[in-house]
């Protein structure tokens, strides 16, 4: 395994303790599995990833596979992938996500891909990595209880270049391509709870008014 | 708020394309070269003729729509050359992209691979959309050879150019012309050094050799790089609205540069 992959785990790792950090101490331990159909990363993906207590923020790490019978050729890549959810409502106990936006990198395995030309080109001939692209992510979700199923629309960085270059030849719509999955949820993703200390203890038992007392020294 | 989401869903699948990864090998068409040497053969071909020879197409998807226009508009012309770069970053969609607008010319087009064409899969996809990367054609009694002459990219290994191809087709005694069609010229720094004038030898060891057919520099050249009357012939990319013209009239011929 070459370092760039282990470089794009390690960048997933973080991404991982940051989102544990900003909920306050919860286990490193995944947030969710998932599986996926397409969306650029392989035909079947599956991974694990991150969420923040509000689950708006998630870092998704996937192993994507397209079978040669499928895709021509036999592609193994990996993929590392944030999105936001921008426009969410809840309706009946599901939160629905109208608008997640982010973007992925995916790495492809493989002698045939380089990240910087090969040492038989005497200088940096092609300024672009075969082995690696980043994506733009665009999609949706809907929520309910431990399942998360989206999806989403992925352009890839040479197809945005591609089309900026010919606006009037290529259509908008040609670079986008489709992707759907479902994530589970492993683990609440409430954060540890709060230590509480000296007298600061809830009332085991109480009138409403120490509760309600007690609640508002929060 | 479910049917929105399933409506949205069904849309996204309606509009776009499925890509599995930008690397995959599933090309719209196959065996482009083979189908439309299929149909120069069913040319009644004339003692003179012309085609036309294009360079680097690479991401220049609006010139070269603009070049397909041009040509439908030529009437004395009877095929189109290109000599490799189709594609810029060796990509499928890519390659769906160029065959699409190639395949609105009225006329026959065959095509040689470049060294970007080789990049991630593309040599997978190429293979597939267009055939064999070492090929050779008649057209009436004119011998066109193509080739793949991209050293650099197999690390120079000698096994690009096919020289023991090239030998087998050019010791023909048949043809009154021959042609040859390949994107890296023998003088370029992207070709074999060591089989530089293995090649050069070849096509001297055939007197009706004519022209060998060039692309990769990105610039009209016309060059007679080891003087011995074979014409070395560097047509610029689709970028700069480049193409050469050749007109062939008997064993005599004559190249025009061109731009739209």
């Amino acid at each position: 395994m070459k370092w760039h992959c282990l470089l794009l785990i390690g960048f997933q790792c973080l991404g991982g303790f940051l989102f544990a950090q900003f909920n306050k101490g919860s286990s490193l331990l995944p947030h969710h599995a998932q599986v996926q159909y397409a969306g650029n990363i392989g035909f079947v993906s599956a991974g694990i990833g991150y969420a923040t207590k509000n689950e708006k923020l998630q870092a998704d790490l996937y192993y994507g596979y397209l079978p040669k019978r499928i895709g021509g050729t036999t592609i193994h890549s990996i993929t590392g992938k944030f999105t936001a959810s921008l426009i969410d409502r809840n309706y009946r106990k599901a939160d629905i996500s109208f608008l997640n936006l982010g973007f992925l990198v995916n790495y492809a395995f493989g002698d045939q891909y380089f990240l910087f030309s090969p040492d038989n080109y005497p200088y940096n001939y092609y300024r672009f990595p075969t082995a690696a692209f980043v994506g733009l992510v665009v999609g949706g979700s809907y929520k309910k209880g431990p399942y998360n199923f989206y999806y989403e629309v992925v352009a890839a960085d040479r197809d945005m270049i591609s089309f900026a270059n010919n606006p009037s030849s290529i259509k908008f719509t040609e670079i986008w391509s489709f992707g759907a999955g479902v994530k589970m949820k492993l683990r609440k993703n409430k954060g540890k709870q709060r230590v509480l200390i000296g007298n600061n203890i809830p009332p085991a038992s109480g009138s409403p008014e120490e509760i309600a007392a007690y609640s508002c020294n929060w | 708020m479910k049917t929105t989401i399933l409506l949205i869903m069904v849309l996204c699948v309606a509009g776009c394309k499925m890509q599995y990864h930008p690397s995959e090998v599933r090309p719209d068409h196959t065996n482009l070269n083979a189908i439309n040497i299929d149909r120069l053969k069913k040319d009644v071909v004339e003692d003179t003729f012309s085609f036309i020879l294009v360079g680097d197409t690479q991401r220049f998807y609006e010139q070269l729509d603009d070049f397909v226009d041009h040509v439908n508009s030529l009437e004395d012309v009877r095929f189109v050359l290109l000599n490799g770069d189709l594609v810029d970053f060796g990509l499928n969609k890519e390659y769906n992209w160029i065959a699409e607008r190639l395949l609105k010319l009225k006329l026959p087009f065959v095509a040689t691979i470049g060294n970007h064409d080789m990049l991630a899969n593309g040599r997978l996809i190429y293979d597939k959309m267009f055939g064999p990367e070492n090929f050779s054609f008649y057209y009436g009694n004119s011998k066109f050879i193509g080739l793949n002459t991209n050293s650099e990219e197999v690390g120079f290994n000698g096994s690009l150019p096919d020289l023991n191809f090239l030998a087998s087709e050019i010791a023909d005694t048949v043809a009154r012309n021959i042609f040859l069609l390949s994107h890296v010229s023998p003088s370029s720094a992207a070709f074999d050094k060591k089989l530089e004038m293995e090649w050069v030898e070849l096509l001297q060891s055939n007197p009706r050799t004519r022209i060998s057919m060039h692309g990769h520099d990105h610039q009209y050249k016309l060059l007679e790089p080891y003087e011995d009357g074979i014409d070395y012939l560097h047509v610029g990319a689709t970028r700069a609205r480049n193409y050469a013209k050749i007109s062939v009239k008997g064993e005599h011929y004559t190249i025009e540069e061109h731009y739209y």
